[in-house]
């Protein structure tokens, strides 16, 4: 049995290892050609990567947000300053069961882009928010401060640097492109 | 009380001295007639012409102060009984204590011209009569009855006629309609010991009694704001207390089940696992307390904004009740320079958002923490970090109206932005003391 899980364990991490990429729709973002995928994780690294995101909201007016954070840090007023309506955003704060109210955040499907600051390693937990996103069609945005580990239902990785409208975007993972 | 022994005494009149619950009072008087009318929280009209068969006035006086006197000895209330010739003239009597309405002051035209007290145009009118009259002597209801009319309407309009009829009893006056507020209530009553502790069979309970109140809400084309569930449980020693009752006030008016049943459903699941239920349920009972308008039509099928907005409010509410208030919240704008006080929360956002006169904030604030900014090293925590450049310096000051005591380090402070070597852009301030203060970052 031992030697059996083992086998799936490899078998998953040479499936990640490969570069297969598949056709999502996707919604346009900035300095990224194929944009941010619908339905999928997507991890955000790096000093700038806030204000990339808020970069992507205002290239999409139409999306509103939830935006969840382990402890209140994010100033509305900057986000108006740089032209985010904030009737689109929703905050919250989530000191504790932040899995299970996120899981009802994306499973309720009224927030195509839910974004949150809280750290989740766990495969299971990941393989949850994948199914659920996948299902909603929404966009899961993981911003915390730590790299994600186990990051294989990650489908975008990002490390975003530089300043407000130059922004230097490296692609850590991409495991899907633009449908047509 | 009035003479029992005069004519004519067709309506009742309860003024209560303080503000008190008429709807209440309103229905304990149905039992004497179905012709009552209600002046919020002041007074009660009952029509008792129609039951003379019945009840004599003296009957019917000895009756009423043995049902109600009770009841407004509980709540704390006084009141005075009037009986008259028709609606005014009871509330004038009941209201100034008196039999005799020509001894009454002008004070009392406002009971003969408004009786129900919900008409904002004609009281400055009245105000205006009552004064001109005292400057010219005329004190009393007799001396203005002494008026003629038609002076009185060359003089001061149609309104002060309309008091001379009522005081003459010479026009007749509509009663408004009045029915009970209708209460919207499910009960059911569980088998004995089927149901221990367990949350699921009270949700599956609870579904049924919320699709029946949903259907009879929509039908009436209103919406539920406040609901009030009581779950009975048989009581021991150690369970005393017959049940458990939960209020549930609705961010956003509930028109269905799924949303209000998820609400409830996180409240009860909580109270389920904090306080486990030892003793067999005996019932569930569902009342919905307060409603608002709503829309009975069909769906829309251009649009799901309605039912978006629906299970939008429905999730925010059930977010709610698991981390508390203001724990999810929309952010509303506030004319301030203080990073801190340049916005607040709300459940929604009513105001426009105003203009913004002050440089461009960091995506993150935190509470201030204090640093140490010595040439072009930046310190935090004792760790140094090489400063790359320093933006101009943006003063705020004032606010000396919210607490001048603590006016020399609240809000005078020097803002200015750091770029680090790292790439980081830390947004800090000087305060009046010379102090330096972390309190955000463009992230």
């Amino acid at each position: 049995m031992a030697s059996q899980a083992e086998q799936i364990r490899h078998l998953k991490l040479a499936i990640n290892a490969m570069d297969i990429t598949l056709p999502r729709e996707a919604w346009p973002a900035p300095h990224l050609q194929d944009g941010i995928p619908k339905g999928a994780i997507v991890e955000l690294q790096g000093p700038s990567r806030f204000e990339w995101f808020i970069s992507f909201l205002k290239d999409n007016p139409s999306l509103n947000c939830f935006w969840a954070e382990n402890s209140q840090s994010i100033l509305p007023t900057a986000l108006h300053q740089r032209g985010i309506d904030l009737t689109r955003i929703t905050f919250a704060v989530f000191k504790e069961k932040e899995f299970s109210s996120l899981r009802k955040v994306i499973q309720s499907q009224v927030f195509p882009v839910v974004i949150s600051t809280h750290y989740f390693n766990e495969i299971k937990m990941l393989q949850s928010f994948q199914l659920l996103t996948e299902k909603s069609n929404s966009s899961f945005f993981l911003a915390a401060e730590k790299p994600i580990t186990q990051n294989w239902p990650v489908a975008l990785q990002l490390e975003v640097s530089g300043v407000r409208d130059q922004f230097n975007i490296n692609i850590l993972k991409q495991r899907y492109r633009k449908s047509e | 009380m009035n003479s029992l022994t005069e004519k004519n005494l067709n309506v009742a009149c309860l003024w209560l001295n303080e503000p008190g619950p008429t709807e209440k009072l309103a229905e304990l008087c149905l039992r004497f007639s179905p012709q009552i009318a209600v002046r919020k929280n002041e007074a009660v009209f009952v029509e008792i012409g129609k039951m003379r068969l019945l009840y004599s006035p003296e009957e019917f006086v000895k009756i009423f102060q043995q049902l109600l006197n009770p009841w407004l000895k509980r709540i704390e209330v006084s009141a005075r009984l009037g009986l008259g010739r028709d609606l005014t003239d009871a509330l004038a009597r009941a209201r100034h204590g008196s039999q005799i309405i020509d001894s009454l002051t002008l004070d009392a035209l406002y009971d003969f011209t408004d009786p129900f007290n919900n008409d904002p145009v004609v009281k400055p009118y009245i105000q205006k009569m009552i004064t001109a009259f005292q400057d010219l002597g005329v004190h009393k209801i007799s001396q203005f009855k002494n008026i003629p009319a038609n002076q009185l309407v060359s003089r001061f309009g149609p309104i002060a006629l309309l008091s001379r009829q009522r005081l003459e009893h010479s026009v007749l006056l509509t009663w408004p309609y009045w029915k009970p507020a209708e209460i919207i209530r499910e009960k059911t009553e569980l088998p004995y010991f089927e149901f221990y502790g367990e949350l699921e069979p009270v949700l599956f309970e609870l579904k049924k009694q919320l699709d029946q109140i949903f259907q009879r809400l929509w039908i009436r084309e209103r919406r539920a704001q406040k609901m009030r569930l009581r779950i009975f449980f048989e009581t021991n020693s150690r369970q005393l207390k017959p049940f458990r009752e939960f209020q549930f006030e609705f961010l956003l008016p509930q028109a269905y089940t799924k949303g209000a049943l998820a609400i409830i459903r996180e409240r009860l699941s909580k109270d389920f696992t904090d306080h486990p239920v030892t003793t067999p349920l005996q019932g569930i009972e569902t009342v919905v307390i307060e409603t608002t308008p709503g829309v009975s039509g069909q769906k829309n099928f251009f649009h799901r904004h309605e039912e978006v907005a629906e299970a939008k409010y429905a999730l925010l509410a059930q977010l709610t009740e698991i981390h508390g208030e203001g724990s999810v919240y929309h952010a509303e704008l506030v004319e301030d320079h203080r990073p801190e006080k340049s916005w607040k929360k709300c459940s929604n956002i009513k105001n426009p958002p105003p203009i913004l006169r002050f440089p461009i904030r960091p995506t993150h604030l935190f509470s201030p923490e204090p640093v140490t900014l010595k040439n072009s090293i930046f310190c935090y925590q004792g760790e140094p970090f090489k400063i790359i450049k320093k933006s101009s310096i943006e003063r705020i000051n004032g606010a000396w109206f919210e607490d001048p005591s603590n006016l020399q380090d609240s809000y005078d402070r020097d803002y200015f932005t750091l770029e680090l070597e790292d790439g980081r852009t830390l947004f800090d301030f000087r305060n009046r003391k010379g102090q330096y203060f972390l309190q955000g970052a463009f992230a």
